[in-house]
């Protein structure tokens, strides 16, 4: 069995402390003790370190000129102190994963002594937090999914600390302008982060969120033909006015599906959102008279604002969840608004200006507050999240915080970084804007997958984890990893 | 405003602008009627000068996962696009499509970018059996207004260094106003 380096550690107590290391000898540069026979003079011995592994990965030319850490590296020989002659050596093992080397020290006389085969292995620590306080929770799961698609890459992903509860919100707001955000979620989640300094240096949290959505602000308008044929989108109830029988006018509605197919409101994913009626942002109503009609003129081509107390949540949801597309608007009895939809004939144009679900997130990574930050989400459109799409959506975050994909060869990439390996062929989405295809960050788009620019849509199938989303219409993303990016992801310095 | 269709904010806060916002702000253009105006295309409206500090560095400030910018190396653009529902298959949602250019005047080096997204599935990956019920004939001839905020620094790549650039947007065979912006490091 080999002798196992953790070429991405340093030799620290914190590493050496756990079992499966051992001690700080086995982190970082492999020393290299050679023996020699009392009285013998070392002279003119080598030590060498040679790749023996069947499958080791290979580092580019290119590769080794832009990260140190590419490349084997020989340190400094010591002579030893102890009353036999003990030659020391160090040589720092390449940041790949899962390569193997033998040892061999030879003397000036031709003996040569070997020592076990080492392999080379990573690793990263990991702290987990859910959601949970008085306002609701998410049930916590294990990620050992997650650890075993991290060993199949030679990385032992390990969980560390105690786990930890952070406040509860129903949504991160992953868009411009959201309430609670990625920098909230992130200033919760700092406040339990309790991994040692050197821990945190090679690790992560991975936190369980409730929804990750953005919304978006959308203008639509409905048409409502006085006399004329009916629109199924609208549906109006008059108001009543004061009289005889009904001392109180009685306010009538008009109940307008605003949204349809898999666009819903910003409704039931905040709760403040939801008090201050966030996805109402503005509403009007103009009335325009029949040509031929002999209208009121006090009527015609006006146009009235709709406001924010006459407006709210209509019809049912649409999900087990949620999901709402309709909203009502009362109709005062004597306003102008019971006024023109009290005309003979006529249009009514309604215009409001929402905000709409844009779509929702699986999770993210993210290293700008300081630390790295995986989430998954626990629903998503309104359903709770299948976990086999959970598995998909932990292995994506965690590749992402590990540097997938990779585009060290990239220097006009938005945020390059040539500390990484060469990009594999089907990356996308280093350049923010650019070459984005609807997704956010360096994908893959390895597989029988295709993006339609115009319609903004994926099809086809998905062939790696890091493919932009859990998958098409029309078939999920697999939990691996490509074979193109498989030896991308073991040759990523993981020391950071 | 009685006979223009539109106004443009003057002496308004752009570093109050949120990188990425579908949402107007002050620094919008203003339409003479937000809901009927007859106004169609494009319109944007920037500061006539920005100063970025001599100290420091863009790199000190990342971007939010989904392009939110903050600190001192920003240059916020506000601008409103006005198009018929059918425009271009957009359902009158144009404003991630609007493609910002800012050329410098003086080298004619031209740097262009869209808006970033929030990295979020924009359709479900299973089938929910919710039908699309289609905008009748006349609702699709109507014209919809959608927003659009701009980091020319971050969405663009802009260079942190003295020059005075033309700024536009466009939107397929769509071009809006020009405007110019100086930037100065101090």
């Amino acid at each position: 069995m080999a002798l196992v380096q953790w070429v991405n550690l340093e030799k620290h107590a914190d590493y050496a402390a756990d079992s499966d290391i051992g001690s700080e000898d086995r982190c970082g540069a492999l020393e290299i003790k050679t023996a020699f026979a009392s009285g013998s003079v070392p002279l003119s011995y080598k030590v060498k370190v040679t790749p023996s592994g069947s499958d080791d990965v290979t580092y580019t030319t290119a590769e080794l000129g832009r990260n140190k850490n590419f490349k084997m590296t020989k340190g400094a020989t010591d002579l030893g102190t102890s009353a036999e002659v003990v030659m020391s050596d160090t040589v720092k093992l390449p940041a790949a994963g899962g390569n193997k080397y033998k040892l061999e020290a030879k003397d000036a006389n031709g003996k040569v002594v070997k020592s076990e085969e080492i392999e080379a292995k990573r690793k990263l620590y990991y702290q987990f937090m859910h959601m949970e306080d008085t306002n609701g929770k998410v049930t916590p799961y294990a990620l050992t999914q997650m650890e075993g698609h991290c060993a199949n890459y030679h990385i032992v992903l390990s969980k560390a600390g105690t786990d930890k509860k952070i406040p509860f919100h129903k949504c991160v707001n992953s868009g411009a302008g959201g309430r609670f955000s990625h920098v909230g979620f992130a200033a919760d989640v700092r406040a339990e982060y309790d991994l040692t300094a050197p821990q945190k240096k090679v690790g992560c949290v991975t936190a369980l969120s409730n929804y990750v959505a953005s919304f978006k602000s959308t203008t639509k308008t409905l048409t409502h033909s006085i006399g004329g044929p009916a629109n199924p989108k609208i549906s109006i109830t008059p108001s009543v006015a004061a009289g005889v029988a009904t001392t109180v006018g009685i306010p009538g509605k008009i109940t307008l599906s605003i949204l349809t197919g898999h666009e819903f409101l910003w409704y039931g994913l905040d709760d403040d959102d939801d008090l201050a009626k966030v996805w109402f942002i503005d509403g009007a109503a103009s009335f325009t008279p029949n040509t031929s009609s002999a209208s009121p003129s006090a009527m015609a081509g006006q146009s009235i604002q709709i406001s924010r107390t006459d407006v709210s949540i209509g019809g049912t949801k649409m999900r087990t969840h949620g999901g709402h597309q309709v909203i009502e608007v009362t109709v005062n009895p004597g306003s102008t608004l019971d006024n023109m939809i009290s005309q003979a004939s006529g249009t009514l144009d309604f215009a409001f200006e929402l905000n709409r679900v844009k779509g929702f997130s699986g999770g993210f990574s993210w290293g700008g507050a300081g630390f790295a930050l995986t989430t998954c989400c626990t629903k998503a459109w309104f359903e709770d999240k299948q976990p086999s799409k959970s598995d998909v959506i932990w292995n994506h975050e965690i590749g992402h915080r590990m540097g997938m994909v990779a585009f060290g060869d990239k220097p006009n990439a938005t945020y390059p970084n040539p500390k990484l390996p060469d990009a594999p062929p089907h990356l996308y989405g280093e350049k923010r804007g650019v070459n984005d295809k609807g997704h956010q960050g360096p994908h893959c788009e390895e597989g029988a997958v295709t993006y339609n620019a115009t319609t903004k849509r994926w099809s086809g199938t998905p062939g790696c984890v890091l493919f932009g989303a859990t998958g098409t219409s029309a078939a999920s993303s697999p939990l691996t990893y490509c074979s193109d990016c498989e030896p991308v992801v073991r040759k990523l310095d993981l020391s950071f | 405003m009685a006979d223009k269709l539109y106004q443009m904010p003057e002496n308004c806060d752009f570093s109050k602008v949120i990188n990425a916002d579908t949402h107007s702000n002050e620094c919008t253009p203003v339409l003479d009627n937000k809901f009927f105006s007859k106004f169609s295309g494009l319109l944007i409206n920037g500061p006539k000068e920005v100063v970025w500090p001599k100290n420091g560095d863009p790199s000190d400030y990342p971007a939010g996962p989904w392009g939110t910018t903050e600190g001192p190396f920003r240059l916020m653009v506000a601008g409103l696009v006005r198009t018929e529902y059918k425009t271009l298959g957009l359902k009158g949602e144009a404003s991630e499509e609007v493609l910002l250019v800012a050329v410098n005047q003086q080298t004619a080096e031209s740097y262009s970018g869209k808006m970033p997204q929030p990295d979020v599935d924009t359709e479900p990956d299973f089938d929910m059996g919710l039908e699309e019920i289609p905008p009748t004939d006349e609702e699709q001839n109507k014209l919809l207004t959608s927003y659009f905020n701009f980091d020319l620094v971050h969405d663009l790549g802009l260079p942190i260094k003295e020059a005075s650039y033309n700024v536009y947007a466009t939107l397929g065979e769509m071009k809006s106003n020009s405007i110019i912006i100086n930037t100065k490091v101090e």
